[in-house]
């Protein structure tokens, strides 16, 4: 037994061919989670007792959780909790409009979500508390101040945190393979099925994922020395 | 149709806990591997040894670059056909020894790199200091450079202990009967693995919480001796 380097390359091929439902299934949970981690974010900042307890709790169990335990278990429930409500309500469709691709969709959203929630609160913390008095002496409202004083200096603390929460929800959507979505690891291990030629497979398929995490890393890099120009200036 | 019965969750909960220690085995074997190796591969990358600080450079990308889902069967493939020539018996190997041997290769890129970041983190003028009052190079590393970079690390070690903990839950696609493999093994008798899930979930979740409060603690404890 030797590694066969003529199928590695091809099932290389054939996984970059598989390419875009990888990004599909980790470019809109990153998405949807950012839109819904900074409602949780504000929620847990602000005022109302229930509302930080619940967004508090959200996301210690979400992050207790691991991913694959995320999968099935909505993997197990979403379809018969639509169907559920479909029947409840009449709607004119069930559960087979759901496909495995949403629920992996959905499952991530809720992983990120999480995790974006902890790391907006994280990167506002980090800018003082001083910081916001100073702008409210020099006469800016509350809008004001949030925005051209406090995410200027959150940004270059956030970007470096999302890219590596992005890396992990691109490594997360690997999973993927066990309900039947055909991604990249899928599409090289369904070549390796024939030929039972694995390890060319899954090493070909590490390799796409590793130029995927490389490239969203050296962006996120970019990213981050662009929107902390203002660092630079003093200097 | 029933989809979920709390009763059977009470029921499944001691057959899954039976099989904590496995979980619990991976992650301390992973976690002993990983730090040796990991602080070979630190101190490579500290003192710049010419060809080996590119190489674990690589290295550690690698494994943070790949789901290690797919490390897992890399090494559940590729280690007996290298192995093969020298050690043929390879072939008959407990899955559980590639779980280990993946998961310890997996942590260790982790902690070189924490490792990496804490040692460097700590001034150098703690470094120059050392040597002006007489120490040699490794007391002042020991002395000085080592508990200040513990300081730094303890959040970062216990990040990585949740991780790898919540990785381990990927053991069960080689085979391995920990405790998302026992919710397989009840599945395939009753049919039902909902509540078995949760049960795990439940496990995972007060694991991490327990956890995350330990590294507090040394965190806090530690913060007060400086």
């Amino acid at each position: 037994m030797s590694f066969d380097f003529i199928f590695f390359v091809e099932t290389f091929k054939v996984g970059l061919s598989y390419l875009p439902t990888t990004l599909y299934i980790s470019l809109l949970p990153l998405c949807l989670g950012l839109v819904i981690g900074t409602l949780i974010a504000v929620a847990r900042m602000s005022k109302c007792k229930p509302l930080i307890y619940i967004s508090k709790y959200f996301v210690v169990i979400v992050r207790g959780i691991p991913p694959i335990l995320m999968l099935l278990l909505f993997f197990l429930t979403m379809t018969k909790i639509f169907d559920a409500i479909a029947t409840g309500l009449h709607l004119p469709f069930n559960s087979s409009i759901i496909s495995a691709k949403t629920v992996v969709i959905c499952a991530l959203t809720v992983i990120a979500s999480a995790n974006f929630a902890e790391t907006i609160r994280t990167s506002f913390k980090s800018v003082g508390h001083g910081q916001m008095e100073a702008a409210y002496t020099i006469g800016m409202v509350r809008g004001m101040a949030i925005r051209r004083i406090i995410i200027p200096q959150a940004l270059p603390v956030a970007i470096p945190i999302i890219s590596n929460t992005f890396i992990s929800l691109v490594k997360s959507s690997s999973l993927a393979y066990l309900l039947t979505v055909i991604d990249v690891l899928n599409g090289c291990k369904i070549q390796a099925d024939v030929s039972y030629k694995f390890l060319e497979a899954y090493v070909a398929a590490a390799v796409i994922y590793y130029i995927i995490c490389f490239l969203i890393e050296q962006m996120a890099r970019v990213l981050t020395k662009k929107v902390s120009y203002y660092k630079y200036k003093s200097a | 149709m029933d989809i979920f019965s709390f009763s059977r969750m009470i029921e499944y909960f001691p057959k899954l806990i039976k099989c904590l220690p496995v979980t619990l085995y991976i992650v301390i074997m992973a976690m002993v591997f990983g730090t040796i190796l990991g602080v070979i591969i630190a101190l490579l990358r500290i003192y710049k040894i010419p060809v080996l600080n590119q190489l674990s450079a690589f290295y550690i990308s690698f494994i943070r670059g790949t789901p290690i889902n797919i490390q897992l069967f890399i090494v559940y493939f590729g280690v007996p056909m290298l192995l093969s020539g020298i050690y043929p018996q390879i072939n008959r190997a407990e899955p559980m020894l590639f779980v280990i041997i993946t998961y310890a290769l997996n942590n260790a890129a982790f902690f070189a790199e924490l490792i990496r970041a804490a040692v460097t983190g700590v001034d150098f003028g703690q470094n120059e200091a050392g040597y002006s009052i007489g120490m040699t190079k490794l007391q002042t590393f020991f002395r000085i450079t080592v508990p200040q970079a513990f300081r730094i690390a303890i959040p970062d070690i216990g990040n990585t202990m949740i991780n790898l903990l919540k990785n381990t839950a990927l053991a069960y696609t080689l085979g391995i009967i920990d405790l998302m493999g026992e919710v397989v093994v009840i599945g395939s008798t009753t049919r039902h693995t909902l509540e078995g899930y949760i049960n795990v979930a439940i496990i995972y979740i007060i694991l991490s919480v327990l956890l995350e409060r330990c590294f507090l603690m040394i965190e806090r404890k530690l913060n007060v001796r400086a």
